[in-house]
């Protein structure tokens, strides 16, 4: 007899059957088989996310399948956080469209998955560090509907903001 | 950081009720929002919070609203009215704001204004994540400033002592309603403050930074914004010899010490207080009454009859955060000995109710190594009784004098332990790893945190 799965069901309930080392990257998910399973899954496990669409979950599980065996540590505090690049094959793995990117990260943060969802924030991050308006508003397509009055008023109120 | 947001919440809840129909517009990214995951439900809300303040021009308010509500959110944005309620909105503001403050917290603050700058929805969306700190000159306290309900830390950037003894700051706060931390770049002492109450605020920082002072040139002030320009600021001269104190000439007195007493502050409630740079002195005469459950100093000294303990009169102190810059000789003191092993004469105060203990000297000089000896560990450990967190850097010890230490020590409170282990050059990262594993085995409630230094 084949090993129990892990089946999670997406919002379009269609099923994703992996195995429980690849689903228990969501402590979510861990959590939820060892609380309902204290001695060990004995038969397939249904978990329904019906926050997640298919395209999501498939690219989610895509990535605890790649990181089935790595140990992650813990980011010291938010200085480390900060300076550590995203690692490579992650930073490929999102290469994808923005909207995609934002549902990778939510559902990251909805499964308690850390990593992925702190690599998707840190890519996000990416894209907005260091660049003028103009920049931003090519970068995320934004439609600059400002007057130049208004965004001169703007430019004014910025200066009380905190820069540091 | 959850703060923040139950704040930003409520202020939205009280002003406009969330409508079903926005709801699941805005959480179409999530598809149907499991009610039942209060998690979830959770980020379904606050995804669409900061969306609510952007239309809630369209709703009319309650006219009995509490007569302290200090703002009118149809005042705020005299632009959005223009905008159109049909275009979609941009999928970066689906973003729930738990996911939002980690984003934050990884790019600059002069990068989140820029992105505020791009477009109207971005302005309204970002509003309250730009203007919950803001930064003021001295003079500038009265200016108009639409966003005051929304700062939550206020900076004063320019040292002015004309401003402290004459301009009460704390008067003139009511404005920002939800202020909470306040800092002032002073470059004196702090006994002005002994003529300034303030019961609202929960936090205080002194500190000085002196590419911020105020220079009088030709008549006219320049500020040197301390990137090198020189910017033109008001007019406005300094009555420099004429303020006295105490018989002592305040001014810009860099090099004196910069003297700070508990007697200073004590027509304010703060908790939480966080001192740079301070010489603290006290006379038996002095006042003393303190709420500090948070104090954080740097690069601060004191003279006999002070003790540190003294903030802690009246049992308040849970975290206590000390750091050391470049070569402060003063950690090689009799004084601060003396506090390391709890040994001050004076009984005024004690550490008893402390949690949390940080004792942080950023440059590492091989003459200054404080090795941490068993004999400290156990001052640590023994005379802060609750002590449930404690971090040394700048600190060393080894592996083999790290396990001798705890193997002593079965009976901590620990749940956080935060060192610097010196490790010889080239070493194997596995001794780290093996350390905190031996450390795991033998404390199973402690966290260790193990920050290798090559010796």
């Amino acid at each position: 007899m084949s090993s129990p799965k892990v089946i999670i069901i997406s919002s379009e309930d269609e099923r994703f059957p992996v195995d429980p080392k690849v689903a228990e990257k969501s402590v979510l998910i861990k959590n939820m088989i060892n609380d309902l399973n204290p001695d060990g899954l004995t038969e397939d496990f249904e978990i329904p996310t019906p926050n997640v669409r298919a395209n999501v979950l498939s690219k989610v599980l895509e990535w605890c399948e790649h990181h089935k065996n790595t140990t992650f540590h813990e980011e010291e505090d938010d200085d480390t956080k900060k300076t550590t690049p995203v690692e490579e094959w992650d930073k490929n793995f999102l290469k994808v469209d923005q909207e995609m990117l934002y549902d990778i990260i939510m559902a990251a943060n909805y499964l308690n998955i850390t990593p992925l969802m702190i690599s998707g924030c840190k890519v996000v991050a990416e894209m907005i560090k260091s660049k003028s308006p103009e920049e931003l508003r090519k970068t995320f397509n934004i439609v600059n509907d400002f007057t130049p009055e208004e965004e001169a008023a703007i430019r004014r109120e910025n200066e009380w903001a905190e820069d540091r | 950081m959850d703060d923040r947001r139950e704040t930003d919440e409520s202020l939205v809840r009280k002003h406009a009720p969330m409508s079903p129909r926005k709801r699941i517009r805005i959480d179409g990214g999530l598809e149907k929002a499991d009610t039942n995951n209060p998690r979830e439900s959770h980020s379904t809300q606050v995804i669409a919070a900061p969306f609510v303040i952007a239309k809630a021009q369209s709703v009319s308010y309650d006219t009995a609203a509490p007569a302290d509500e200090r703002f009118n959110i149809e005042d705020t944005e005299p632009y959005l009215h223009d905008s159109n309620p049909t275009t979609p909105l941009h999928p970066f503001l689906k973003i729930p704001t738990d996911i939002l403050q980690v984003i934050i917290k990884l790019i600059d603050p002069n990068d989140l204004i820029n992105l505020s700058t791009t477009s109207k929805e971005f302005r309204q969306f970002l509003l309250p994540y730009i203007f919950n700190r803001i930064r003021i000159e001295w003079l500038q306290i009265d200016d108009d400033f639409k966003y005051c309900y929304l700062v939550k830390q206020l900076r004063i950037v320019d040292c002015n002592s004309y401003g402290e003894w004459h301009v009460d700051v704390f008067d003139k706060l009511d404005r920002f309603s939800q202020l909470q931390h306040f800092l002032i770049n002073s470059s004196n002492s702090s006994n002005w403050l002994k003529y300034r109450s303030n019961q609202c605020m929960k936090a205080l920082t002194l500190y000085y930074d002196k590419t911020q002072t105020l220079i009088v040139r030709g008549g006219s002030v320049v500020r040197n914004n301390g990137a090198g320009a020189v910017v033109n600021s008001h007019t406005y001269a300094i009555p420099g010899d004429s303020v006295h104190v105490g018989g002592h000439l305040t001014g810009n007195t860099s090099g004196s010490p910069r003297i700070f007493s508990l007697g200073h502050v004590h027509q304010f409630l703060v908790t939480s207080l966080t001192l740079y740079n301070y010489h603290f002195n006290w006379e038996p005469q002095d006042p003393i009454t303190s709420n500090v459950v948070n104090l954080t100093i740097h690069d601060c000294t004191w003279e006999y009859p002070f003790t540190i303990s003294q903030f802690n009169l009246g049992q308040h102190l849970k975290t206590l955060d000390l750091c050391y810059s470049t070569n402060n000789s003063f950690i090689l003191s009799e004084r601060f000995n003396k506090f390391l092993l709890n040994d001050d004469e004076s009984t005024l105060g004690n550490f008893d109710s402390l949690d949390s203990l940080s004792i942080v000297f950023l440059t590492r000089k091989n003459s200054w190594d404080k090795v941490l000896s068993l004999k400290q560990l156990l001052v640590f450990l023994s005379k802060y009784p609750s002590l449930t967190s404690l971090k040394l850097r700048g600190w060393s010890v080894n592996t083999l004098s790290l396990m001798l230490i705890f193997r002593n020590f079965k009976e901590h409170k620990l749940k956080m332990l935060d060192l610097e282990l010196l490790v010889p050059k080239n070493h194997n990262r596995r001794e780290v790893e093996d350390t905190k594993l031996m450390l795991k085995t033998l404390y199973p409630w402690t966290k260790v945190k193990l920050k290798a230094i090559e010796s």
